[in-house]
């Protein structure tokens, strides 16, 4: 179990979900009706799922250096 | 031809009554465990001293995924009452009498239990199985019958005569149920034998905890990427049921009846700690049926989550 701003994450969960699919979830219980269910509105999507795809080691850091696509030459 | 008729030696070769000085004495009943007679597999449902009897062992009784296999233990025996009525005997004309058979060998248990309505009916449940019973006595030896393979087997219930008795509380007396069954005919007690508290490994069967059924309501239809259920016991008021709490999301698992798989929880929080739970999961399409369940066994912990599986909600944008 992952915790983040006080709510418990199943790693195997995380694993098995898209970003964007994530993004959806937090953003429905951070809007929740149900009181008891919401998350708290600091929680960014985006933010919280590249941390918990790190703490399970899934985590790729984007590479800085702009795409080059090999020309011949370097082959 | 065999030599004896019943359990009487014709062929001179009696027995030596000589006894050790040494030989530990069974103690007074601590727990009392049914176990059905047959596994689901049709052997019978026994224990092997032959092997390690360590905790795994342990727990392969206890708390088995397959119901059928598992021993039910009823802790905290209060009360223990054995009896034996006198054989039936025939009187012949001319005085002699004849044992023709022993008499009916039976038990009354008395537990103490908040709600002994409830423990009744699961206790009746079992009246018309063909169930087993072992003692665990309070040095944490345990006690049934051995069978012809060397294996310990529960002492066989008569069938139907099991009876739990409710005596709610008075004003001299909290609330008790009185339980008392049969021995079988066939389950005579000179084939009592049992297995010392000092043969099971790093454990005492004086600590084997009872398994609780757990039941499952959604809040409302489950939604396509989460929702509300409450997960509860047997006992408590009508409406309301004591909650189970403190189940995690690695514990459950959500279950997709129409397009048949399973669907990993990412969250799942009883925040108030009520038994009712906000889960959260990938989405899933509209209008099929799902479900939660327990998370490849259904046993977590001291609960048995198989009955969540039963229950199932259709799932609604």
């Amino acid at each position: 179990m992952v915790e983040i701003k006080g709510v418990q994450f199943n790693p195997e969960g995380v694993r098995k979900m898209s970003k964007s699919a994530f993004v959806k979830i937090v953003e429905t219980m951070k809007d929740s009706s149900n009181g008891r269910a919401k998350w708290p509105q600091s929680m960014d999507g985006e933010e919280v799922y590249d941390q918990l795809r790190k703490e399970i080691g899934l985590y790729k850091e984007p590479s800085k250096e702009p795409y080059k696509k090999k020309s011949k030459k370097d082959k | 031809m065999s030599t004896t008729i019943g359990i009487c030696s014709c062929d001179g070769n009696i027995q030596n009554l000589g006894k050790p000085g040494c030989l530990p004495e069974l103690q007074a009943p601590a727990t009392l465990v049914f176990a059905l007679r047959k596994k689901e597999d049709g052997t019978d449902n026994c224990i092997d001293p032959s092997v390690t009897l360590d905790q795994a062992a342990v727990d392969a009784l206890f708390k088995n995924e397959i119901a059928r296999d598992r021993f039910l233990p009823l802790l905290s025996v209060k009360g223990y009452t054995p009896e034996q009525a006198d054989p039936t005997t025939d009187e012949a004309s001319n005085g002699d009498i004849d044992i023709v058979r022993e008499g009916v060998e039976s038990a009354v248990f008395e537990f103490r239990c908040a709600n002994p309505n409830t423990l009744k009916a699961k206790l009746k449940a079992m009246a018309c199985l063909d169930v087993t019973v072992f003692i665990i006595d309070t040095d944490g030896n345990i006690i049934g019958e051995a069978n012809t393979a060397g294996k310990l087997c529960g002492r066989r219930v008569a069938k139907n005569s099991l009876n739990a008795k409710v005596l709610p509380r008075s004003f001299d007396g909290v609330n008790k149920i009185e339980l008392s069954y049969n021995y079988d005919l066939a389950s005579g007690s000179e084939k009592v034998d049992y297995i010392k508290a000092g043969d099971f490994t790093d454990t005492s069967l004086l600590d084997v905890e009872a398994l609780n059924d757990v039941n499952i309501e959604f809040v409302g239809n489950p939604g396509l990427s989460g929702g509300t259920f409450k997960l509860f016991l047997d006992w408590g008021s009508i409406g309301d049921k004591i909650p189970v709490t403190g189940l995690t999301p690695t514990e459950l698992i959500g279950y997709n009846q129409d397009t048949p798989g399973t669907v990993t929880l990412l969250t799942c929080t009883d925040t108030v700690l009520d038994g009712t739970y906000i889960y959260t999961h990938a989405a899933e399409s509209a209008g099929e049926i799902f479900n939660i369940q327990g998370n490849g066994a259904t046993i977590q912990g001291v609960y048995d989550t198989k009955r969540l599986a039963s229950v199932s909600g259709t799932l609604t944008a």
